[in-house]
């Protein structure tokens, strides 16, 4: 029997309310950082315990002590002041980082939240970092001479960081890369900072990238030196599935199969569908499945919704196959190097 | 010679003050407010941008487009023949728009921005009153359909066909807004930065769908406006040959835009985009001053028909950066327009100017060579320190 369809998550959940309120308090000073921690310690629990029970393969964290993904790592190395707010879409805002010196990474960042959230239970739970290339491309740069430089060092950062979760146990890391996709032009440097990123990495490598123009960033993406590039898919309905038919997708891929953007909960029979879609290009042993992107944009009941119509339509398509749930071995995989195919570079 | 603004402006709060329109999105969102109440808080914020842009001394003011979920769906929303869909990043940006779907020929089934445009006007009059200071006009702005179309997904119609029945439907929204007195509308057409040099199909598009949106517009002055890089291969006849008043190009993401800038008949004006929307650095006011002047020597055409802007949209970045950038922006403009070539020389950095000063890595804000009296002086200064 072959295994594969292995459920996950992108990265970050929705917070409960009462965390939310307590990230406000914090941040205008009414409470502390150990009151705040410990209702993220609790947030934390809470999800592993619901993803554990629902029977999801590889658990996250669900993100509880982050804000934006690229200021929360920018917040913890040095060279980065924090600016003000900048509008990303709709309502959504984030404080985007302003690099005034050399970055360099001083302590372990998430390190300690992925052993509390890893101690919590047996399944694997993934280590959640941010690349360089997109925590570069989304700060401001008022230090550096030139790009390269600046994604550089970053890249050597973020590197120490997941040597020291692959050290503490992570089985597999996902380094998201979500603004690979913003210039075609960049995409050898965004592989060059991923090969310093994962260099000596033992573990499953992860990229995220996400809305962008795939058709355009395909297949020059498979030159990531990762063992699996998680896409949104459902965002697009699943349009890029049809480019594998002539130019193979050579890594594994983290199929995204529902919207995060939207409050309605997906039947399980699209999930089923985007499943089936996939599984006429990719084998089952290269396909993890998981929401498009980070489900944070959604209250608490919806995320656990949508989580639960992917395990549900994992499910039912590993009965109907004959699909098994063991997980791959750990380590990198071949795929890791295995870049665009040779006879589609022409 | 003037300085005004392009895009989207932040509506983020400066550093401590409460971030009002955010509050009332949540609060709409939770069914605690109606879309009036929403309204009533997003005037507020036109008001205090306006402001902002008055006391930098901007000349010809905007709404900063506080009311646009994004660039693509402000106007195909308000149009018959799309479904919005999924989310995509807007160029290179951190900044993501939804996607129109073309599931109909579009059509225009009556004014989309006119109110915003018209709400924008009465409130500059009103500061005007408050700030006894004659009023400043406001420009209404709207995405072309050619960048609509670009950026749509029209699979299913086919993109030629939607982008011409946009440049129609979008030729009677120019005709409202003219008819409603709108002195100035800005034609956004950032897709044209797109173009390859081996596009010619695509020129040809661009070309008759820009000059079916304007066909018959009249009382307004009209600006095209490319943002997001260079525009170049669209080629200068694709630009020249339609009748816009001005064109407003990037100068920083597109410095070979100054080709096409070089290329533009005198008659027409130019607002060089020279304030860089995509960096917290500061501006150099000499640069600024130059573009200014340097698109005002071209061709003969002189600083009345030259205007100064950032190089795009600044909501990317935090508003007290905005800010420093218009405020810089607003000197430039003054500082260009000063027709006494001592008094310009005085305004500006020496190494600007004078050669020896560059060479001697000398900096003497404010003032050009010193007199000899003065030079005497320092040098006895200088010489009773050791």
């Amino acid at each position: 029997m072959s295994n594969g369809l292995w459920t996950t998550s992108v990265g970050s959940f929705g917070k409960p309310p009462e965390l939310l309120k307590a990230r406000a308090d914090h941040a205008a000073g009414r409470i502390g950082a150990e009151e705040l921690d410990a209702l993220a310690r609790q947030a934390t629990e809470d999800w592993i315990r619901f993803q554990d029970e629902l029977g999801v393969d590889i658990l996250v964290d669900g993100e509880m002590y982050r804000g934006d993904m690229a200021t929360y790592f920018a917040e913890e190395l040095t060279g980065f002041e924090i600016g003000g707010l900048v509008r990303s879409y709709g309502n959504r805002y984030y404080h985007k980082p302003i690099a005034v010196g050399r970055v360099e990474r001083t302590h372990p960042i998430t390190v300690e939240w992925w052993r509390y959230a890893q101690s919590l239970t047996t399944r694997p739970v993934k280590g959640m970092l941010t690349g360089p290339y997109t925590i570069a491309d989304w700060s401001f740069d008022e230090h550096y001479p030139a790009r390269r430089e600046f994604v550089l060092d970053l890249a050597r950062a973020i590197h120490d960081e997941a040597m020291d979760l692959a050290a503490a146990g992570a089985r597999f890391i996902q380094i998201d890369e979500p603004a690979a996709s913003a210039r075609m032009d960049e995409l050898p440097l965004v592989a060059e900072a991923m090969g310093i990123v994962t260099d000596g990495l033992q573990a499953h490598a992860i990229t995220h990238i996400c809305y962008g123009d795939f058709m355009r960033a395909y297949p020059t993406m498979l030159d990531i030196p990762v063992d699996q590039i998680d896409l949104e898919m459902t965002n697009s309905d699943f349009d890029l599935l049809s480019r594998f038919r002539d130019m193979p997708f050579t890594k594994a891929i983290g199929l995204g199969v529902v919207d995060v953007h939207s409050h309605r909960i997906e039947a399980v029979d699209e999930v089923v569908r985007g499943i089936k879609l996939a599984l006429e290009v990719l084998p089952p042993e290269r396909i993890f499945v998981d929401p498009d992107c980070g489900l944070k944009t959604r209250s608490v009941e919806e995320t656990k919704a949508k989580m639960r119509v992917i395990v549900e339509g994992v499910r039912r398509v590993r009965e109907e196959l004959g699909i098994g749930d063991e997980l791959p071995p750990p380590g990198p995989t071949p795929g890791r190097h295995a870049g665009a195919p040779a006879a589609t570079i022409a | 010679m003037f300085a005004t603004l392009v895009g989207a402006y932040p509506r983020a709060p400066l550093p401590g003050r409460p971030f009002r329109l955010r509050a009332a999105y949540g609060q709409l969102e939770r069914g605690e407010i109606d879309g009036a109440a929403l309204r009533a808080v997003q005037d507020e914020l036109v008001r205090e941008l306006m402001d902002e842009q008055l006391e930098a001394g901007l000349g010809l003011l905007t709404d900063g487009q506080v009311r646009w979920d994004d660039p693509q769906t402000a106007v195909t929303r308000g149009l018959d023949g799309f479904e919005i869909t999924g989310l995509l990043r807007y160029f290179d940006t951190n900044t993501y728009y939804r996607q129109p779907r073309a599931v109909a020929e579009p059509r225009w089934r009556g004014p989309i921005l006119v109110d915003d445009w018209e709400t924008a006007d009465a409130l500059a009059q009103e500061l005007a009153e408050t700030r006894a200071e004659d009023p400043r006009p406001v420009k209404a702005c709207l995405v072309g359909p050619y960048t609509l179309g670009r950026l749509s997904d029209c699979a299913e119609l086919g993109r030629e066909a939607v982008t011409l029945a946009l440049a129609e439907a979008l030729n009677e929204e120019l005709k409202a807004l003219a008819s409603a007195g709108a002195p100035v509308i800005q034609v956004d057409e950032n897709a044209l930065t797109l173009i390859g040099p081996a596009d010619d199909d695509e020129r040809r598009l661009a070309a008759e769908a820009l000059r079916r949106l304007v066909d018959g517009v009249e009382f307004t002055h009209l600006c095209l406006a490319v943002t997001m890089g260079d525009a170049e291969d669209a080629g200068a006849d694709l630009f020249y040959e339609l009748p816009f008043h001005s064109y407003l190009f990037d100068l920083c993401a597109g410095p070979d835009n100054w080709r096409l800038i070089a290329r533009a008949p005198m008659e027409r004006g130019i607002i060089a985009g020279v304030a860089d929307a995509r960096t917290t650095r500061l501006d150099t006011r000499e640069v600024m001053v130059w573009g200014a002047r340097y698109a005002a020597a071209l061709n003969g055409r002189g600083l009345d028909r030259v205007g100064l802007s950032p190089s795009a949209g600044l909501e990317y970045l935090p508003r007290d950066r905005a800010k420093a950038k218009i405020e810089s922006l607003g000197e430039a403009a003054a500082v260009a327009a000063i027709s006494d070539p001592e008094e310009l020389r005085r305004s500006l950095d020496p190494r600007a100017v004078d050669s020896r000063s560059a060479a001697l890595g000398r900096y003497e804000p404010g003032h050009g060579a010193p007199d000899p009296a003065t030079m005497l002086a320092r040098i006895a200064e200088e010489g009773s320190k050791r």
